[in-house]
């Protein structure tokens, strides 16, 4: 196969091979050479051994070759009229070993060139250093313009501020009156038994405590965590919120039968080894477990409604704690949290799209409820048809997004993981970029489904103006149909989308396009599996840092490096060291 | 003994349809399987009685369990 000029520019720094017979004589051009993507397979079949001597496909184009060659030769400097001249050899320039998965190349932005010209030498060794590659590569060419402007600097402007209340929890018991003193939260044992008027699929509710020097408990599969949050002063995303810190709720179901309600990746076991403690959506260490067990009618596990069901009794639970909750004096906040929507003037817009599951039953979330991590009021992106829903950044961090989520539990972004999403806040912070919302995205079963939400994704993202877009989805299966489907619409208006999800060797993406050339890889299981453990696999603070840098790398015209075909790990660890350098 | 377990594709019918899953005999009377619908890929709503196809190989015992 030939290659066309476009695919000989992008990869003109790649091995020159010949895809077919060539005569003597013939001015190599893009249609006599082989495409380098297709490499990787033909080395591992043993047709293709690419020598150390080489040529780039740039410095074959248009040169003549004196001699008859077969298919897949890889062209050296013998074969070539004139042979190569001195300077023109190509030197191996160890960088800082860029090679990725999701890479940012040793280039920087534009008209921020550093030019390395060697006219002669051996064993040559550049080391630059790896803030020039990621994070700031926006910011030298931005930094003149700034000082030229230094008298009429806009101030950025703040939309709305969300104030923050933590509350810490020393203790939880079970007694006969709701209450939370002096760090202790008392429970009504006869809640158990009146949260069930909430919906009469919730057969059965049983609440304990587990605290956190005893893990060492048999937990059913954990269909949810989610923060004791309520609202104090105005509505989601604004005004004042209350939250405990140091006790979470888990919520964990059965059916009359004893199926798990997540039988598909379930997740049931001792509950020290089935949960990752300290990710985002998970609870902490030291947190103490607030276990809502709730047993659901025979069968319904497998319809919306079972779930939903467990999902809206556990709730009434947490309201009668968020009752007491929103009486608490201020002064009585261990912390007080500011968040802040900020528009910032000047910089580069940039949206967070999050793709969500939309396929039906548990494979569903609730949008803006009305208390924070809450049921009641909210709308089910299910009902809604999945059609992409814009919060603003606070809107999310104050539990915009109830999550219903179901398989795999290593993947699955738990009601706790909008409440503390990594990528979110991150991108918030960034004074680099101005993030202008959140946009979710369900994932509908039907493939036709899936391509008019992701249509309208795009339509939306091209009204939005924004000069750049990370796109996340959760877990693996045909949501990345739609997850491919949201970079193309993304992509080609033209702005630059980076792409976030688990994938490794379990979840490998089934299909690609040409706009997925910066993917980051949520993986942390050793051999790239569900791991079955709760929260494993998801977006923490880490993978953020990697999908905002490579944003702003892509941005600022930087190259990035193709991935290897398989999913490799030790690219995502370079890479992480990569933003470690750049942040000392 | 090198066994040549290769993957090749499997058609059966769905059997049972739920909002969560779906569950799919192999023809021939070959066995069952049931997927949540996350991993059913499919251009229509799916129901009983549709054709679908994987490609699986026969299973191959690997060792003990724990």
């Amino acid at each position: 196969m030939s290659i066309t000029p476009e695919t000989a520019n992008q990869h003109k720094n790649d091995p020159a091979v010949v895809c077919c017979l060539t005569q003597e004589g013939t001015i190599i051009s893009p249609a006599d050479l082989e495409d380098p993507a297709i490499f990787p397979d033909l080395e591992e079949s043993g047709l293709l051994t690419i020598p150390e001597n080489v040529l780039t496909i740039g410095q074959v184009l248009g040169k003549k070759l004196v001699k008859t060659v077969d298919a897949l030769t890889p062209i050296t400097p013998d074969m070539i009229e004139g042979g190569m001249e001195e300077e023109t050899k190509p030197e191996v320039i160890k960088g800082n070993g860029v090679a990725e998965e999701e890479a940012v190349s040793n280039a920087i932005g534009k008209g921020n060139v550093i030019r390395i010209h060697i006219e002669e030498g051996k064993g040559i060794n550049l080391e630059i250093p790896a803030i020039v590659t990621t994070a700031t590569a926006v910011e030298p060419a931005a930094r003149p313009e700034e000082e030229f402007r230094k008298e009429e600097k806009i101030e950025d402007r703040v939309k709305r501020t969300l104030l923050m209340r933590e509350f810490d929890v020393k203790e939880v018991r079970l007694g006969d009156e709701t209450s939370f003193e002096n760090g202790i939260l008392t429970i009504r044992k006869t809640l158990a038994e009146d949260a069930l008027k909430a919906d009469p699929l919730a057969k059965k509710m049983e609440i304990d405590i587990i605290t956190p020097d005893n893990k060492n408990v048999f937990t059913n599969t954990i269909m949810d965590v989610i923060p004791i949050a309520t609202k104090v002063e105005g509505a989601i995303g604004e005004g004042i919120t209350h939250v405990l810190s140091g006790a979470v709720v888990i919520l964990t179901g059965v059916d009359e039968s004893g199926i798990q309600v997540h039988e598909f990746g379930s997740c049931e076991g001792i509950i020290g080894e089935k949960v990752r403690f300290g990710r985002p959506g998970c609870p902490d260490e030291n947190d103490i477990m607030i276990r809502i067990h709730v047993t659901i009618q025979a069968g319904t596990g497998m319809e919306r409604r079972g779930p939903y069901a467990a999902h809206k009794v556990c709730d009434a639970v947490i309201q009668e704690i968020r009752e007491v909750l929103k009486k608490k004096d201020p002064s009585e906040a261990a912390r007080v949290i500011e968040y802040k929507d900020v528009e910032r003037v000047g910089r580069p817009r940039v949206v967070i799209v999050k793709e969500i599951m939309g396929q039906g039953a548990m494979h569903d979330n609730v949008i803006l409820p009305k208390e924070p991590a809450g049921v009641l009021g909210g709308r089910p992106n299910v009902d809604l048809g999945n059609i992409p829903v814009v919060l603003s950044p606070n809107e999310v961090r104050d539990g915009g997004i109830h999550a219903l989520t179901c398989i795999g539990p290593a993947s699955k972004e738990n009601t706790r993981h909008y409440f503390r999403e990594p990528l979110v806040n991150l991108v918030a912070e960034d004074e680099e970029v101005n993030l202008v919302g959140v946009v979710f995205v369900g994932s509908p079963q039907v493939n036709e489904e899936k391509f008019y939400v992701s249509e309208r994704l795009g339509a939306l993202i091209e009204a939005m103006g924004v000069d750049g877009a990370i796109v996340t989805t959760e877990g693996f299966g045909n949501n990345h149909i739609d997850f491919a489907s949201h970079i193309e619409q993304i992509g080609k208006r033209g702005i630059p989308v980076v792409g976030v999800t688990y994938a490794a060797y379990q979840g490998q993406l089934i299909v690609g396009n040409k706009y997925m050339d910066a993917m980051v890889e949520l993986n942390k299981d050793p051999n790239g599996m569900e791991s079955e453990i709760l929260g494993d696999n998801t977006l923490t603070r880490e993978d953020a840092e990697r999908a905002l840098a490579m944003l702003k790398a892509k941005m600022a015209g930087v190259e990035i490096k193709p991935a290897p075909k398989k999913w490799d790990q030790s690219v995502i660890e370079k890479n992480q060291e990569l933003i470690r350098n750049a942040k000392k | 003994m090198e066994i040549n377990a290769d993957v090749r594709p499997i058609k059966g019918k769905i059997i049972e349809l739920t909002e969560r899953d779906v569950k799919i005999e192999f023809y021939g009377r070959m066995g069952m399987l049931r997927v949540p619908l996350r991993m059913l890929i499919c251009g229509k709503h799916p129901e009983v009685g549709d054709e679908v196809e994987l490609k699986m190989s026969y299973v191959i015992l690997k060792s003990n369990g724990r």
